[in-house]
């Protein structure tokens, strides 16, 4: 048997250990450049220029070795191989560790390859399960390891007939998907049923995707990237952040503002956080491409790091589709598959989204059947007016709150703020209250639960694990109970459903969940 | 595409179920881990005598004390009616658990979606002989569901039946 088909262990190819030394290099970088700017700068010794270059030198030598010296460990110390549909991996120097995947049991298995691993023409394979958060295992291969490991895994799984292969006959057959641009694609459609269907989407789209969203986002991509210049400096110096407020303290009154100057600066704020958002989403979601084949889908995506993931199409346990109203007018939506909350590392954007194209019918049918639209109504509720106190709850203190100080400091003119809030938040809960539904279908749940935003959920019985019901001391008067329905990765709470309503719907969701005639 | 009739006619609904109460000695049992929790929120208050330089202390404690004790009475007060509501229903599908007094609430795991079942005692419940039975699903919200105030007979009893009966419903 060769060796190419990983039945007995083997080491990752050499160029891993590049990129492992490169990854260790990266590791310790601030580390050195902490020290290199101490020694440069900050020593209470006198010392002369050829002395400070010769320990800067030593320094660098160290952090070489010490990076070699810890790749070559991470390299050499760690082996993989595939035996009785599971996947071994034996890693460790001084207590060897031995950890075993069943492949039936990968939730889904995800590969990035950033800058380093494009330029060493590798990709770090990452395998997901439930059993754990993060990643269990990362492997470095190249591109020949890791078709001859996708092939391999394909052929583990072919060997249990599972249900997902059943499925995926029923692969959607649509040539063309509906975007404004009409530039996203389902090439091989007719193949689809044996060597599958993949989806192409344009980065067009995706940037009208991006512009659709809430641009707020945007502030966090800034927060994190101050954060990350303040512990910079910092870590420099730990007084150059006085030093900064001081300055700006010195030459407060020369940089102060009319009020239209703040207009301008919170105008060009907003255009600035904007384009970050939008830049964040580009440098993650460009070129994207969607495969679906045998019940698997292969999602790819990324500008400079290229990042897949690949699972199976019952590992999905909710398909959300957004359309704000841009995204209405501009014939877009974001589609999001989510898997178990355990099983992928969410703050590296390990679920799948798709931005601006309108391809919600094409995961739909994937995912539910291609003839999902078709299914009929089995019954349906909605929520009453008590969801709109639920919504504008915080809302209506926070205003109070705003208008008893505005009052007491006799700043009248300012009470439309919060009265303004007030009105935003009134028709927040009014648009909640006639988005908020539970439609039980033949087949399937759907679950709308947007405000502004027209948000539906698919969610199939199968993937309900809890289901509630839940009173408050109103509901003798108002009739009105709460429905909660829990996957395993989403959770769903229906507000101020007619009690009778939410009974019937609390009974048929436990008969349909465990897929037993009622 | 199948079509057929959901009918819901022929199911014992939650509604209508007869739950089974919890032991008598749970309300003791409850009754004494809550006024520890009230005794211990009730020691809090008295590290303000602590600050010297706070005029006016021994008033703020006497008020924060009195509002604890009147919370901690009322609390007390209701507990015979949070046990009276309290209770458990196993169907031929599913378990229902039916709790709360200002919020009742009702939760359903079906067996198949069972993961784990575990029996467990807390200082308190042990010393009533009491014991309560987690049962975890995979859910992302309400994944325990946890039964108290049994007899240890009644949990493994209600362990044991679970197990066969997720078993049964996995096969």
């Amino acid at each position: 048997m060769r060796t190419g088909d990983f039945s007995e262990p083997r080491r990752m190819s050499g160029s891993a250990y590049w990129v492992l030394f490169a990854k260790g290099l990266k590791g310790y970088a601030g580390f050195v450049v902490f020290w290199v700017v101490m020694i440069a700068i900050g020593s209470e010794v006198e010392r002369t220029f050829k002395d400070k270059v010769e320990i800067v030198l030593l320094l660098l030598a160290g952090y070489l070795a010490l990076a070699a010296v810890i790749a070559f460990v991470s390299w050499y110390y760690k082996k993989y191989y595939i035996e009785g549909g599971k996947l071994i991996f034996i890693h460790g120097l001084l207590s060897k560790e031995t950890t075993s995947i069943p492949l039936s049991k990968v939730q889904s298995m995800r590969t990035k390859q950033g800058f380093i691993y494009r330029v060493l023409e590798m990709r770090g394979v990452l395998f997901d399960t439930l059993a754990s958060k993060s990643a269990e295992i990362e492997l470095i291969l190249d591109d020949r390891d890791w078709k001859a490991l996708m092939e391999r895994v394909e052929m583990e799984e072919e060997a249990v007939p599972s249900a997902a292969v059943s499925a995926s006959s029923e692969l959607p057959v649509s040539s063309e998907l509906s975007g404004a641009s009409g530039t996203s694609r389902f090439s091989g459609a007719a193949e689809g049923r044996t060597s599958g269907s993949s989806l192409s989407f344009s980065n067009f789209n995706l940037i009208k995707g991006a512009f659709c969203q809430n641009h707020l986002q945007g502030m966090a991509v800034l927060f994190a990237a101050l954060a990350a210049v303040y512990n910079s400096v910092t870590t420099v110096d730990d007084h150059a952040v006085d030093h900064i407020i001081d300055y700006v303290d010195t030459h407060a009154g020369t940089l102060s503002l009319q009020p239209s100057g703040y207009v301008v600066v919170a105008v060009a704020l907003y255009f600035f956080v904007m384009l970050l958002w939008i830049g964040k989403v580009f440098l993650r979601y460009a070129n994207m491409e969607v495969r679906i084949a045998r019940g698997q889908l292969n999602f790819e995506s990324g500008l400079i790091a290229r990042n897949s993931s690949r699972f199976s199409y019952d590992k999905v346990c909710t398909v959300y589709v957004k359309r704000n109203f841009l995204e209405q007018w501009l014939h877009g939506s974001t589609v999001m598959l989510r898997q178990a909350l355990n099983a992928t590392d969410e703050k590296k954007g390990a679920d799948v989204r798709v931005y601006g194209s309108d391809s919600a019918a094409d995961f739909l049918s994937w995912w539910l059947g291609s003839g999902y639209g078709s299914s009929p109504d089995v019954i349906s509720a909605r929520s009453g007016y008590g969801l709109m106190w639920h919504v504008m709850r915080l809302d209506i203190l926070i205003s109070l709150a705003a208008a008893v100080t505005l009052a007491c400091f006799g700043l009248s003119v300012w009470l439309a703020v919060p009265a303004a809030w007030l009105l935003i938040s009134l028709a927040k809960g009014l648009m909640a209250v006639r988005r908020s539904r539970i439609t039980l279908k033949e087949d399937y749940i759907e679950i709308y639960n947007g405000r502004f935003a027209d948000i539906r959920n698919y969610v199939k019985y199968s993937n309900v694990e809890v289901v509630r019901l839940r009173s408050t001391p109103f509901t003798p008067y108002s009739r009105r109970v709460s429905l909660t329905l829990s996957t395993n990765g989403t959770s769903f709470t229906l507000r101020s459903l007619r009690i009778e309503e939410a009974r019937e719907i609390y009974e048929l969701l436990l008969c349909n969940c465990a897929g037993r005639p009622s | 595409m199948t079509n057929r009739q959901i009918s819901l006619d022929n199911i014992d609904r939650v509604e209508n179920l007869t739950f089974v109460p919890l032991e008598k000695k749970y309300l003791k049992a409850h009754t004494a881990a809550t006024a520890l929790a009230w005794l211990g929120l009730m020691l809090l208050p008295l590290f303000i005598l602590l600050a010297d330089e706070l005029d006016g202390r021994n008033l703020i404690v006497i008020c924060a004390e009195a509002v604890l004790l009147a919370a901690g009475l009322v609390n007390l007060a209701i507990l015979p009616k949070a046990y009276a509501y309290k209770g458990y229903a196993v169907r031929e599908h599913d378990i229902t658990y039916r709790s709360g007094i200002v919020f009742p609430k009702t939760v359903t795991i079906p067996f198949c979606k069972v993961q784990q079942v575990s029996v467990r005692q807390n200082p308190v419940s042990r010393m009533f002989g009491l014991y309560a039975v987690d049962v975890v699903s995979g859910a992302q919200m309400l994944a325990e569901t946890v039964i108290p105030g049994l007899t240890r007979e009644k949990a493994e009893e209600i362990k044991s039946l679970l197990i066969e009966r997720t078993r049964n419903e996995n096969r």
